[in-house]
C-alpha cells in the first residue's frame, strides 16, 4: 500500500518535472513572440495557448486520445519515430501535460515580457547586440522572477492534473497512475485510510513547494 | 564623407517627417527643435530603430536600408540611460559585443568606484555616464546623442556638459547631437539643422542658420543670433569678463580667461531691446551700436528687427507698437540693449546680469 503511494509519488514528480523543463524551453520564445509581434494571426495563437484554461480537461483528453491512437496521425508518427505507442504511456502523459499546462507557463511570461521597457530593447540594439543574444543573455535573466513563477505554476498545475490523465493515461501502476488517480482509486474502493495518506502528501507537498517559491521571490 | 538623409516617414496618428539632407561627415551636427518637431524621430531613423521603405540613410554613399540597428556602425545614447537593471555597472559595460578599451572608458567617465554597483544605486548623472561609457566601448563610425542632458537635474547637467563637449571634440568621428536647447551645443556645433513640425526649416553653419531663419520660432528655440567674440579682460573686483566684438565689448559674469578663444555666444532675440539714444541710468551693462538691416513680421504679431553689429548679425524681438513708436526704417543707427548672453563655459552657463 505504502509502495503504491511511493510509486505514484515518484511518477507524479517525474511527470511534473519533465513537463516543467519542457515548458521552460518551449514557452519563453513563444511568450516573447506573443508579447512583441504585431502580426494578425497572433490573437489566434494566443487563444489556442489559453484554450486549456477554458475547456474541460475531458474535452482535451478526448481529442488527444483520438490523435494518439495507433492508427491516428499523432500516434502513428510517434510509433514510426520511437517504436512505442503514445496512448496509455508516460510519454503520452508528458505530451498531454505540456499542452494542458502551457497557459500556466506562457501567460505570466507574456505579461512580464510585455513590460520590458522599450528603451532597454533599443539600448541593446544600438549596443550591437543581435536579437537572439539579446533575448537569451539579457532578457531571460531580466525576467528571471517571472520564469521562476511560471515554472512553479506549471509544475503545480501538472501535479494537480486529473481529468486528462484519466482520459489518455488510464491507471497503469508505475506508468500512468499519478497521485491524483491513486487517490480516486482509493476513495472508489472505500480505502479511506490510504486516501488520507495520499491526500495529505499532495496537500503538504504542494503547500511546501509554493511557500518556498513565494519566499524566494519575496527575498528577490 | 557625408551622411545622406532623404525621404519621408509617416507615423500612425498623422505626423510626417520629411528630410532631404546632406550632413557633413565630420564634426558635430546638432539637430534642434521643440518636442514634437521630429528631431528624435530623425535620429531613430538614422539608427534604424524606426524604419520605412520611403526613408533612406546612407553614410559615405553606403546605403543602410537593409542593415538592422545592431549591424549599423553607430554609437548612441538614448534620452534615458537605459541600463540593464539586473546587471552591475561592469556587467552593463561588458555587455557591449567586442568591447575594447574597457579601462580607458571607466577612467574617462569616472566609473572606477562604481563598477560593482547596480543602476538603481546610481544617481541620474552617474547612470548617464555609464551609458556614455557603454557607447564609447563600441567601435563606431558615427555617434548619435539623443538629448543626453534632458533627463538630468541642473547640477548633474553642469557636471556632464563639459564631459560631453570634450567627448564630442576628441572623438574624431562625426557626431549627430539632438537637443531642444541651442545653448547646449552653441560651443560645439559645426553644423545646425532646425526642425519644426517634421520639416527642416534651416540647415548650415550656426551663424548663418541663426541669421537666416525667418520662421516663427517657438520661444523654446529662439535661436536669436550667434556671435563670435574674443576674450579681452577679466575684472576680478566685479567678477566680470569683457568680450570683444570687433571694436565693441560685451561684459559677462565669471572668469573666462581660460575659455577657448574665439568663443561663440548665443543671444536670444527676446533678450535684445532697442533704443534710439544710448540710455543712461540703467542697470543693463551691455549696449551695442548696431544698424537696422531689416524688419521681419512674425505671424504671432511680433517683429524681428534684423541688426548688423560690426559685421555680425544680431536680432531683436520687438512689438509692432515699438516699431511704430521708434519709427524704425532699415539703415537706421540704433543701440541694442542685451539682457542676457548664453555661453557654455566649462559646462556652466554664464548669464549676463540684467
Amino acid at each position: 500500500m505504502a509502495e503504491d503511494v511511493l510509486a505514484s509519488l515518484t511518477l507524479t514528480a517525474a511527470l511534473a518535472a519533465t513537463t516543467t523543463v519542457a515548458l521552460l524551453i518551449l514557452a519563453p520564445p513563444l511568450a516573447w513572440w506573443l508579447a512583441h509581434t504585431r502580426r494578425r494571426g497572433a490573437s489566434l495563437v494566443e487563444a489556442l495557448v489559453a484554450l486549456p484554461l477554458v475547456l474541460p480537461p475531458t474535452v482535451l483528453g478526448f481529442y488527444l486520445l483520438l490523435a494518439m491512437a495507433e492508427d491516428a496521425w499523432l500516434g502513428a508518427s510517434w510509433h514510426s519515430l520511437t517504436g512505442q505507442p503514445l496512448a496509455f504511456t508516460f510519454s503520452g502523459l508528458v505530451l498531454a501535460s505540456i499542452i494542458y499546462s502551457l497557459p500556466f507557463v506562457a501567460q505570466p511570461l507574456t505579461a512580464s515580457f510585455r513590460n520590458t521597457p522599450t528603451e532597454l530593447l533599443d539600448a541593446a540594439s544600438v549596443m550591437g547586440i543581435a536579437p537572439a543574444t539579446r533575448f537569451l543573455r539579457f532578457m531571460l535573466p531580466l525576467h528571471r522572477r517571472a520564469l521562476v513563477a511560471a515554472g512553479v505554476l506549471g509544475f503545480a498545475h501538472t501535479v494537480g492534473e486529473f481529468g486528462i490523465v484519466l482520459m489518455i493515461g488510464g491507471n497503469i501502476p508505475g506508468e500512468t497512475r499519478v497521485l491524483s488517480i491513486l487517490l480516486f482509486d482509493q476513495v472508489e474502493s472505500l480505502d479511506y485510510a490510504s486516501a488520507h495518506l495520499t491526500a495529505a502528501i499532495l496537500l503538504a507537498a504542494s503547500l511546501t513547494a509554493l511557500t518556498l517559491t513565494y519566499g524566494t521571490l519575496r527575498r528577490r | 564623407m557625408s551622411l545622406t538623409l532623404k525621404g519621408r516617414f509617416a507615423q500612425p496618428g498623422g505626423f510626417e517627417l520629411k528630410a532631404d539632407l546632406e550632413l557633413p561627415g565630420s564634426g558635430v551636427t546638432s539637430i534642434i527643435g521643440t518636442s514634437g518637431s521630429g528631431k528624435s524621430t530623425l535620429l531613430r531613423l538614422i539608427a534604424g530603430l524606426s524604419r520605412s521603405p520611403d526613408f533612406h540613410v546612407a553614410l559615405n554613399g553606403q546605403d543602410w536600408s537593409a542593415l538592422p540597428t545592431h549591424r549599423r556602425p553607430i554609437s548612441m545614447t538614448l534620452q534615458q540611460p537605459a541600463l540593464f537593471p539586473h546587471l552591475t555597472v561592469a556587467g552593463n559595460l561588458r555587455a557591449v559585443p567586442g568591447a575594447s578599451r574597457f579601462e580607458e572608458a571607466t577612467n574617462r567617465f569616472g566609473l572606477e568606484g562604481l563598477l560593482g554597483r547596480k543602476p538603481a544605486a546610481l544617481s541620474g548623472g552617474q547612470q548617464q555616464r555609464v551609458a556614455l561609457a557603454r557607447a564609447y566601448l563600441k567601435p563606431a563610425a558615427l555617434w548619435l546623442f539623443d538629448e543626453p542632458l534632458s533627463a538630468l537635474d541642473a547640477m548633474a547637467r553642469a557636471q556632464l556638459a563639459p564631459m560631453l563637449s570634450e567627448l564630442c571634440r576628441s572623438l574624431g568621428k562625426p557626431v549627430i547631437y539632438v537637443t531642444h536647447a541651442l545653448s547646449e551645443v552653441v560651443q560645439i556645433a559645426d553644423h545646425l539643422v532646425i526642425l519644426e513640425d517634421g520639416q527642416v526649416i534651416g540647415a548650415g553653419p550656426p551663424g548663418k542658420v541663426a541669421a537666416e531663419l525667418d520662421h516663427p520660432l517657438s520661444p523654446l528655440i529662439d535661436t536669436g543670433a550667434i556671435l563670435v567674440v574674443e576674450f579681452d579682460a577679466y575684472d576680478k573686483d566685479h567678477d566680470l569678463s569683457t568680450l570683444r566684438i570687433g571694436t565693441q565689448t560685451l561684459r559677462v559674469r565669471g572668469n573666462l580667461s581660460q575659455a577657448p578663444s574665439p568663443l561663440r555666444v548665443q543671444i536670444p532675440a527676446r533678450d535684445v531691446a532697442l533704443a534710439l539714444v544710448r540710455p543712461v541710468g540703467t542697470s543693463i551693462l551691455n549696449c551695442l551700436d548696431v544698424t537696422l538691416t531689416g524688419l521681419v513680421p512674425t505671424p504671432d504679431g511680433a517683429v524681428f528687427a534684423e541688426l548688423d553689429c560690426n559685421g555680425q548679425p544680431l536680432r531683436a524681438g520687438i512689438t509692432r507698437l515699438s516699431q511704430d513708436n521708434l519709427r524704425l526704417v532699415p539703415g537706421m543707427a540704433l543701440h541694442a540693449l542685451v539682457k542676457s548672453v548664453a555661453l557654455d563655459v566649462r559646462g556652466g552657463w554664464a548669464q549676463l546680469p540684467e
